[in-house]
């Protein structure tokens, strides 16, 4: 299940996915299933 | 994949919370669902404009998200424009886009009708020319440029700074979690449309589902009124801004108990001020951010817990780090270059470069000024030991005195240190015997003085003495610009009238 707004990174080429619509299934990168990236935790700026 | 569009941002708002309020008035506000709705109709009014570019020349209205959604849906640059330009300034400007439709503050309208090839509409009109069209909910297939933003260079014409849907997008997804924001959250947002914090704050406050509420234009009763009756939760401002609120709260006792999270940018931020906000508000937390037009806003940070362990310090060095716009955010590469490119040794001072995907560097008609990606900021820093980055000013700024180098700011900040100086601003000024002087003009409190003399053995006693004034003056107020920057050139050309 991808997640809306979620980072998905993948652990070969570091290549970084933004999920901009829910839906089922899961994003591939170099031939693997890419992995939730931990939420950042910067304070808000503007 | 598909270039990056910075609608995309309110698209994932309106899917994830369209129920949300994203403007104005808590309980009676635009949901995200409707603001989307909003820019597709702007958008469909603007894919059939005669026009290359979407101007606005307004201060700051509920419309302003809808307008910069509704340019990026339509596939042509948004172009907020200063308001406050002199009458040829703005013309020349707004000359410059055309073709162009340009959306005008009602009694703005006079000042930009007439010019080849520009279509102007006041503000008010703007919701009876959307209301018969049919929402567009895609991008039509367009120009990559999100918004053009005109600075303010220190000689010629401004130059467009081309902010690409790239570097904005980009910005946004590196810097802001996704519906991060509580469901009680409100930024108030008092700074100015065609200034990239105006921008910023529009798509940083979706991407995290924050209501914004806005002020027309800063004024620090009205900010601080404002923020008590909406609960604002959230506020940028700029260092001469903080100022201005710290007076007021003293002066009504209003604390903001809602308020949370105040960040400031745009300028150098006097130490005084920042640690009386601190002690004034011990509730909030304050970031410093630094950023340019160029950068798409924020490249480091001071964070609340930086602000907290600083003010509580009584090592010098860490106490220091008020001063500093902290470090560099984790996707953003930044080193500190010496004339020749190369980097300096730690702890010296040079000329500030970055690189990442949010930094554009380029200007229209000028191309890009990047070099392998990396954008020389034209600031003057420094980076100590620990990462934390001192700004020390323009590079135009740097006084060279006799072959040495000296920034403005560290002689300031002395100057401000003494009890009967209210503000401070140091200048170089042309000198026969050592290339540059140092001038100095000062505001002091109200009903205190000070002498040049004093003044000049007050920095005497901290600072070699180099960086002792030769000159200081004595003013009611300093020129600063409504964002907040000091008026260098002003200054300058005040007390040297030949530099």
């Amino acid at each position: 299940m991808m997640q809306l707004g979620k980072r998905y990174t993948c652990a070969s080429c570091g290549s970084v996915a933004l999920c901009c619509t829910a839906g089922s299934g899961e994003v591939h990168c170099c031939e693997q299933a890419m992995v939730p990236m931990e939420a950042k935790s910067l304070p808000s700026s503007d | 994949m598909d270039s990056a569009n910075i609608i995309t941002i309110l698209t994932m708002a309106a899917q994830g919370f369209g129920d949300r309020v994203a403007l104005g008035p808590a309980g009676s506000g635009t949901t995200y669902a409707d603001l989307l709705t909003l820019s597709g109709q702007v958008g469909d009014w603007l894919a059939g404009a005669d026009a290359d570019q979407f101007v606005l020349v307004d201060v700051n209205s509920d419309l302003m998200p809808a307008l910069l959604f509704g340019a990026a849906l339509a596939g042509k640059p948004f172009v907020p424009v200063n308001y406050r330009l002199a009458d040829d300034r703005l013309r020349r400007i707004v000359e410059r886009t055309s073709p162009s439709l340009v959306v005008a503050e009602p009694s703005a309208v006079k000042r930009v009708e007439g010019i080849a090839g520009v279509t102007v509409v006041p503000r008010d009109a703007v919701p009876g020319l959307i209301a018969q069209t049919t929402p567009r909910l895609e991008p039509v297939e367009g120009s990559d440029i999100a918004v053009l933003l005109f600075t303010s260079g220190t000689t010629g014409e401004p130059k467009a700074a081309v902010l690409r849907h790239d570097n904005l997008f980009s910005y946004i997804v590196s810097t802001v979690d996704f519906l991060s924001a509580d469901a009680d959250e409100c930024a108030l947002i008092s700074v100015p449309p065609y200034h990239i914090a105006g921008v910023a704050a529009v798509l940083s406050s979706t991407f995290a589902g924050r209501r914004i509420y806005y002020l027309e234009q800063f004024n620090a009763e009205e900010w601080v009124k404002a923020a008590a009756e909406q609960s604002a939760t959230h506020a940028m401002v700029v260092p001469t801004m903080l100022g201005r609120i710290i007076e007021v709260l003293e002066r009504t006792g209003e604390r903001l108990p809602a308020l949370r999270h105040l960040s400031y940018g745009g300028g150098h931020m006097p130490t005084a001020t920042i640690a009386h906000a601190l002690e004034l508000l011990p509730h909030v937390d304050f970031t410093n951010a630094y950023g340019l037009t160029e950068t798409s806003s924020t490249i480091a940070v001071l964070t609340p817990d930086d602000h907290r362990v600083a003010n509580a310090s009584a090592d010098p060095a860490v106490r220091m780090r008020l001063g500093s716009v902290g470090r560099p955010i984790p996707s953003i590469e930044l080193f500190i270059a010496g004339p020749d490119g190369k980097p300096v040794a730690q702890g010296e001072s040079g000329e500030i470069w970055v690189r990442g995907t949010q930094v554009s560097g380029e200007y229209l008609g000028v191309g890009s000024t990047l070099k392998d990606g990396w954008f020389r900021t034209r600031d003057a820093g420094r980076l100590d030991a620990d990462g934390y980055l001192y700004v020390e000013g323009r590079l135009d700024d740097v006084i060279v005195r006799g072959g040495e180098n000296m920034s403005p700011g560290e002689i300031e900040d002395v100057l401000r240190q003494h009890p009967a100086v209210r503000e401070a601003a140091v200048v170089g000024i042309p000198d026969s015997e050592w290339g540059e002087a140092i001038a100095a003009m000062v505001v002091c409190h109200e009903g205190e003085s000070v002498s040049q003399e004093t003044l000049q053995k007050w920095v005497r006693a901290s600072l070699r003495s180099s960086r002792v004034p030769e000159l200081v003056v004595f003013r009611d107020a300093l020129p600063y610009s409504e964002t907040g920057k000091l008026l260098r050139r002003e200054i300058r050309s005040e007390i040297s009238p030949s530099a």
